[in-house]
């Protein structure tokens, strides 16, 4: 190295740029907090990404109330109307659903909205996939490692030092500041993002422009290139015979068991299928093995549970339409109101909680 | 606890560093330093902690009968034979059962204890005992003082895992003899070098591989010519900013431990010929083979045939010793195909080496990058059959894609990104050869760059040698 500068003085350079970048990273990274890990509430995650479960934490956050029903599952649950629920229950509604949600989701985001003051959570409606039940045991989504979620998983979290130092790499991660500029830049300059899809306040996520065609009374019933990609990904997930390990469902019932234990009611159902997919699958794949053993099982877990289980896997259980879904899997307009309306007929509409002392 | 994680570079390297110059010279430092490394070792696997002491025991033994005037070959057999067996044992007996299909018996017909994940670092800590025991057979070093110096080289932490491969007599001499305090220029140079292969690694090759690497190679079937040397291209670079970056961390931690370790890579993509590739790339090894292999062997072959045939033994001395190199990687066809390939390289460049300026003229540089981007489709493929693909995709033969299908494919961002990064590896410095000025505008640039670097930490690319 040529001369020039002392070395100490060339290393307190370093050293203090380094730290001056490091601080200016982690500030503009706690001041958008993309992954709603510090609270600060100015900007939402980006919402590009239907697996955020970042997004629904940054939405429960902005509630003045934590909600006393929440809608689980996996994307097929997506669409579910929160205000619906509350239309036909009285209950205040968020729907936690999730891209690819499996037992971990469920747990996390019942226990955390358990774990809220001023809780009131008195029901809880979960869509139960197939996948869900059936297959090999899954480690959590990245997102629920990250705060606050990792808190509520303790069967699976890392300690929880450890999940504070992954948190303070993400706040002074170089990657997270650029998330974060591009969110500012976004913000100041008014662009908007082009997405498919967008979550309202409740969680609820929305099929852009798809929405606006089934307002305008243009749906034209299950797209044909989303409706091939789903059966083809379902070739792939039904093409084996199904089992039944011992950990999903003790993992499962542990849920449930908590769930009773602090007073929650719990209303599973299987999402429906388009017809024309069933039969195919049906024909094609052991698509049947698995529905018959999802729901031997929820039959069990009703009795032993005493639990509300709609076997919705078909749209005439519901008196759906083979038209109202996207792709065949994930339902649109109608069909997603008459599910509700059908799973929650017999629960009675929430009279307001006495306090007790 | 890999060198790019935050455990690492927070947490260990400060505490070890900082720990060996608190300590007074001599027995203290050497203690903590093999202390740190078996710990630093441990947090990869502690299983194979006895291994490394097995191998540093057995090999500090036989330097020193050696050298104390004992039966030299037999020392030296069970030196090599402490260092090889294990090596063989664990990299190519497994590898060699599972692939020859010997699944009688519940583990393959592998005894259980070899049947587990290859002990990390074993290629590198094994080749750099061997060289202790050669130099001490063949009288060109000194054998170490006492085994209190002789334990902290095997298990030197910068180099334990991928290397650079130092001898004895370049990192023996640093340990008997400690200064008491950092030299000031040691801890910036330490720093520069620490600094520089964070970002390498972090900066270039990660995003590399996730963003181009990763997903071109993943579906290399139905590529065209453009974009399989896109693949190729973008590996070549990811390999060399990867192992260039883990050795130039290397070399930061020696110096600030007040070791001086020897250069690894010095602008090998601006070779000017495959032989000139060859000093430049990954040159403890090559030197290693080179003076422990390909030497001997050619000498000997010369001698057996009466100096005859010059170019026939070099011709074989290159097969052996590339082929063995592409074995020391891993014991796969395409591995040791990929080793043959070089050799052959190297015997056309021999061949025509009196004519070669006059038949590539100024060609030579850019189709030497080209000849050794096209042989590291072998090192990255799975199997020589999609290897195979990738080069038919190559030669031309699956058609050739317009720019807007190529960027489509790659994305215009990492494109430009690769080719900003290729144009760097043709002109650009290196670490070693980059006299960065020592004022403020380097200095700041140095600290922002660290702290980018770290800040791509959250979730890096494992290390592509921790696998060889």
């Amino acid at each position: 190295m040529p001369p020039g500068w002392e070395p100490h003085r060339f290393l307190a350079v370093i050293l203090g740029a380094l730290l001056s970048t490091l601080g200016a990273m982690a500030a503009l990274n706690v001041l958008v907090d993309p992954y709603a890990e510090c609270g600060t509430q100015i900007f939402l995650p980006d919402d590009s990404d239907q697996h955020s479960r970042v997004m629904k934490v940054a939405l429960l956050r902005r509630r003045d109330a934590p909600p006393q029903a929440l809608i689980l599952g996996n994307s097929r649950s997506l669409a579910l109307s929160p205000t619906t629920v509350r239309a036909l229950t009285g209950l205040r509604t968020f729907n936690a659903a999730a891209a690819n949600a499996n037992v971990w989701d469920v747990l996390a985001f019942t226990r955390y909205v358990l774990g809220q003051p001023k809780r009131d959570l008195r029901l809880v409606i979960l869509g139960f996939d197939t996948f869900m039940l059936i297959g090999s045991w899954a480690p959590p989504d990245e997102q629920l490692l990250y705060f606050p979620l990792v808190r509520y998983l303790p069967e699976v979290r890392p300690p929880l030092f450890r999940a504070q130092l992954s948190r303070a790499g993400r706040l002074t991660s170089a990657n997270t500041a650029v998330i974060s500029a591009r969110q500012v830049y976004d913000r100041l300059s008014g662009r908007e993002a082009e997405r498919t899809f967008v979550f309202d306040a409740d969680g609820m996520m929305g099929y852009v422009p798809y929405d606006d065609w089934v307002k305008d009374g243009h749906w034209p019933g299950p797209l044909p290139d989303a409706f091939e990609n789903v059966r083809n990904q379902y070739h792939v997930s039904f093409g084996s015979a199904p089992y039944l390990g011992g950990r999903l469902p003790a993992a499962w019932e542990g849920w449930l068991r908590e769930a009773q234990a602090a007073g929650v009611q719990v209303v599973v159902f299987v999402p429906p299928l388009n017809t024309k997919l069933a039969r195919t699958l049906a024909s094609e794949t052991h698509y049947l093995e698995h529905l018959d053993l999802l729901r031997y099982y929820l039959r069990s877990l009703a009795t032993r549970y005493h639990i509300a289980v709609h076997d919705l896997s078909t749209v005439d259980r519901f008196g759906g339409d083979d038209r109202w879904f996207i792709d065949g899997t994930h339902m649109i307009g109608p069909n997603n109101d008459l599910v509700l309306k059908a799973i929650l007929k017999d629960v009675p509409r929430a009279e307001p909680r006495v306090a007790v002392r | 606890m890999p060198f790019d994680s935050y455990a690492f570079l927070l947490v260990f390297a400060p505490l070890a560093v900082g720990a060996f110059w608190v300590l007074p010279p001599g027995p203290p430092r050497l203690v903590w330093l093999t202390v740190a490394g078996y710990g630093f070792y441990a947090t990869f696997d502690w299983r194979f902690l006895p291994l490394l002491a097995f191998v540093t025991l057995v090999t500090y033994a036989a330097g020193g009968a050696m050298a104390a005037g004992g039966p030299r070959r037999l020392l030296l057999a069970v030196g090599v034979g402490a260092g090889l067996v294990p090596l063989l044992a664990f990299k190519y007996w497994a590898p060699l059962m599972h692939a020859a299909g010997a699944a009688a018996t519940a583990h393959g017909g592998i005894p259980r204890f070899l049947d587990v994940a290859f002990p990390v670092g074993l290629s590198f800590y094994t080749f750099q005992s061997l060289t202790y025991c050669l130099d001490v057979f063949h009288g060109r070093g000194p054998r170490a003082r006492t085994l209190l110096h002789y334990a902290p080289f095997v298990s030197f932490f910068p180099t334990l895992l991928s290397g650079p491969i130092a001898r004895w007599s370049q990192l023996g001499p640093a340990l008997e003899t400690q200064a008491r305090w950092l030299a000031s220029e040691d801890a910036v140079d330490g720093i520069v070098f620490l600094v520089i292969g964070l970002a390498e690694k972090t900066l270039v090759a990660d995003p590399l591989e996730r963003h181009v690497v990763t997903p071109l190679f993943a579906s290399d079937a139905a590529h065209g010519f453009f974009v399989a040397w896109v693949a190729a291209l973008a590996y070549g670079s990811r390999l060399y900013f990867d192992f260039a970056g883990y050795s130039d961390m290397a070399v930061g931690l020696g110096r600030l431990l007040g070791v001086s370790l020897p250069r690894n890579f010095a602008l090998p993509y601006q070779a000017r010929h495959i032989g000139d590739f060859w000093e430049r790339w990954h040159i403890s090894l090559s030197s290693w083979f080179r003076d422990y292999l390909f030497f001997p062997v050619s000498r000997a072959l010369l001698r057996g045939t009466d100096r005859r045939h010059p170019e026939a033994v070099r011709a074989v001395s290159y097969v052996l010793t590339m082929g063995l190199i592409g074995l020391w990687h891993g014991p796969t066809a395409a591995l040791v195909l990929w080793g043959l390939y070089h050799a052959a390289l190297l015997i056309v460049f021999h061949a025509t080496r009196p004519k070669a300026r006059s038949l590539w003229g100024r060609a030579q540089r850019p189709l030497t990058f080209l000849a050794v981007t096209f042989g590291w489709v072998l090192f990255r493929s799975a199997d020589v059959a999609g290897a195979m693909q990738m080069w038919g995709a190559m030669a031309g033969l699956r058609g050739f894609e317009r720019f807007g299908q190529i960027a489509d494919v790659v994305g215009l961002g990492p494109l430009v990104f690769l080719l900003a990064v290729v144009v760097w590896l043709q002109v650009g410095p290196d670490a070693w050869s980059a006299r960065l000025p020592r004022t403020r505008l380097a200095a700041v640039t140095l600290g922002v760059v660290a702290a980018v670097a770290l800040g791509m930490l959250a979730a890096p690319e494992p290390f592509v040698y921790f696998r060889f």
